[in-house]
């Protein structure tokens, strides 16, 4: 998406900034307004400012970490699922003990966090992959 | 119990956390301070801090007694609370960092441009939260009458003298440097004791009678599946609406960080629902004799003793009672923190001063509630707090970060339908006792009817609300969801 339109920069400090937060006005996360000093309490969602390349890309990342955070939430749940379904619909699992305990116990008490833990790791990485992806988009503008 | 032992550990403990909370108020000057810790807390201490802040008297002795009392159900709770934080990850900890915003107030009212919004929703926290400290203190009258002769009313005065005092002097990066502290504490206490029992049995010839230990009808395959999902969206989707959770990822520098403190904090927390839930096994064999109501909440305080005998298992024993009040403190003092920032936010323009007064405040109200209630199970009562914040104030939240034609009328609408649908089935379900049949689960469950009907008030009302969402909509999302400027790291 090459376009000879002015260089677009990202727009996140929101108008309504509370004042009481005298630490975000320094913080990391401040770019510097957009629209070329578009006056405070205007209002700054019209057609010319939400069509800016910047906007796009901007839309289309936090559709694509919703997207992410959609496709890890249901196929956690179809993980945790299978995994209940297995520890309590599988009679021939209670015979197995593991130092006194049955299996599907063990299951239960331990066999979630790592699918936890892993579905946690996965989209951190993915999701920190569609930040710089969005960055790289922006800079090459 | 009668040993000094268990009073001088509970007795270092609140010293180490005076000294520490002495220090952070040393070096807390700004109100932003206060508020925040001035967003310089280290990662892996904010996760340890987190994490110190979310283990609470449930999960410590609550896990084992409910292990103990009804079986192998007892572990969708930490597992539940293990995978809020997953939800918390998935869709709010970036996005929440950016915003910019304190408290759940602050995001609601910044996203909706509505005080009306920003006041139920103050509303709803301040519920949320008080619910969330009872169970710390009836946790705490609870272990001081197993430690000493002494009515149970004084550890939870204790406890809230303690809380309010720590909170109130040095406000949030005291409250920091406790909570890491007291995460560490609370690992350790616990973990030391299992390896010594699991040592001891691993050593025992026990004439163990797996089908009487571990009965299958206490098993997964008892499990009911109208309640187990029910409790489960509860649990996954409560964590994002606790007044303590979001207030942390201020602490981080950015959203990228906000992130992998996260995932750090799952690790963590992980770790200490699988060391307590070995507990739990390992009373269900131990200690028989304490599956009873009341009483099974303390077994995690009597099993060292029984198993490890003299000097060793009351060392253990007063190492696992300084745990416990660990976990009250740190999460009482969490859960007061946030409130107390709503309320002098809400109340009194944010001063300092009024922050301290909110802090007391914050703590006499649960404090009083918890004097004249009786408690119930530990695990199930912080629990039930999750089914309400999930019912109450999550599908607001959620829909503020990814819905843009969120209005302030229907994120109202939403939250009053939500808390008034659940708190009503919780009330009818505590007015008419125990009892079976479908009926009965919905209203003791009432999460997977709550939700839905929440979210779908916020949805229709919001559509059919002819303002539309406010005008500075776009904006304020694009701020949620793209990354900072700063290289990341």
């Amino acid at each position: 998406m090459s376009s000879d339109e002015a260089p677009p920069r990202v727009v996140v400090r929101s108008t309504d900034d509370p004042a009481s937060d005298p630490a975000a006005a320094t913080g990391p996360g401040e770019g510097a307004p957009s629209g070329s000093g578009a006056p405070r309490g205007a209002q700054a969602s019209g057609p010319d400012d939400a069509s800016e390349p910047a906007a796009v890309y901007a839309r289309s990342l936090a559709r694509a970490q919703l997207r992410l955070a959609l496709a890890c939430v249901v196929s956690f749940l179809a993980v945790v699922t299978l995994l209940t379904v297995t520890m309590s619909a599988v009679p021939t699992l209670g015979d197995v003990h593991v130092l006194g305990v049955p299996l599907p116990w063990l299951l239960h008490a331990y066999g979630f966090y790592p699918v936890i833990a892993a579905f946690a790791l996965v989209f951190a990485l993915a999701a920190a992959r569609n930040e710089r992806r969005f960055r790289a988009l922006v800079e090459d503008e | 119990m009668t040993s000094a032992l268990p009073l001088v550990a509970v007795g270092m403990l609140l010293l180490a956390t005076g000294l520490i909370g002495f220090y952070g108020l040393r070096i807390s000057r700004t109100t932003s301070d206060f508020f925040v810790a001035s967003r310089t807390v280290q990662p892996v201490w904010n996760a340890s801090a987190i994490s110190g802040e979310y283990l609470s008297a449930g999960t410590f002795l609550g896990l084992s007694g409910l292990v103990l009392l009804s079986g192998a159900e007892a572990f969708w709770f930490p597992v539940g609370y293990a995978a809020g934080y997953l939800l918390v990850l998935l869709f709010v900890a970036g996005p929440l960092r950016r915003s910019g915003a304190y408290t759940i107030p602050d995001f609601v009212q910044a996203r909706l441009d509505s005080l009306a919004a920003r006041r139920v929703t103050s509303v709803l926290v301040l519920v949320i939260g008080w619910l969330y400290v009872v169970p710390q203190l009836h946790g705490a009258a609870l272990v001081i009458t197993t430690v000493a002769p002494v009515p149970p009313w004084v550890g939870s005065v204790g406890v809230a003298a303690v809380v309010s005092a720590v909170v109130a002097a040095g406000g949030m990066r005291s409250v920091t440097f406790v909570q890491a502290f007291q995460f560490w504490v609370k690992l350790t206490a616990l973990a030391i004791p299992v390896v010594f029992l699991l040592v001891v049995l691993g050593g025992q010839d026990l004439a163990l009678d797996p089908a009487q230990v571990f009965p299958p009808e206490a098993g997964p395959r008892s499990y009911d599946t109208y309640t187990t999902a029910s409790l489960l969206l509860a649990l996954l989707l409560g964590t994002i609406g606790l007044p303590h959770v979001l207030v942390r990822f201020y602490t981080s520098p950015d959203g990228v960080s906000a992130r992998w403190t996260t995932v750090v904090v799952i690790g963590m927390i992980s770790v200490f629902y699988m060391v307590s839930s070995t507990m739990g096994l390992v009373a269900r064999v131990v200690a028989p004799d304490l599956a009873a109501p009341g009483v099974a909440d303390t077994v995690a305080l009597v099993l060292p003793a029984r198993l490890v005998p003299g000097l060793g298992g009351e060392l253990l024993s007063a190492l696992v009672i300084a745990g416990a009040f660990a976990a009250f403190l740190g999460t009482s003092s969490g859960l007061v923190v946030s409130l107390a920032g709503v309320v002098s936010q809400d109340l009194f323009g944010g001063t300092v001063r009024s922050f301290r007064w909110s802090a007391v405040a914050c703590t006499l109200v649960p404090l009083a509630f918890a004097l004249v209630t009786i408690p119930q199970g530990l695990v199930t009562s912080v629990g039930t707090v999750f089914v309400f914040a999930a019912s109450a104030l999550s599908p607001t939240i959620l829909l503020g970060v990814w819905w843009r034609r969120l209005t302030a009328r229907g994120a109202i609408a939403g939250m009053v339908v939500g808390s008034a649908l659940c708190a009503g089935a919780l009330l009818v379900t505590s007015a008419l006792g125990p009892g079976d049949g479908l009926a009965r689960s919905l209203l003791a469950q009432p999460a997977a009817w709550t939700i839905p009907l929440a979210t779908a008030t916020t949805v229709v009302v919001s559509l059919r609300d002819r303002r539309g969402p406010q005008p500075r909509t776009d904006r304020f999302l694009r701020r949620l969801h793209v990354p900072e400027r700063a290289p990341e790291r």
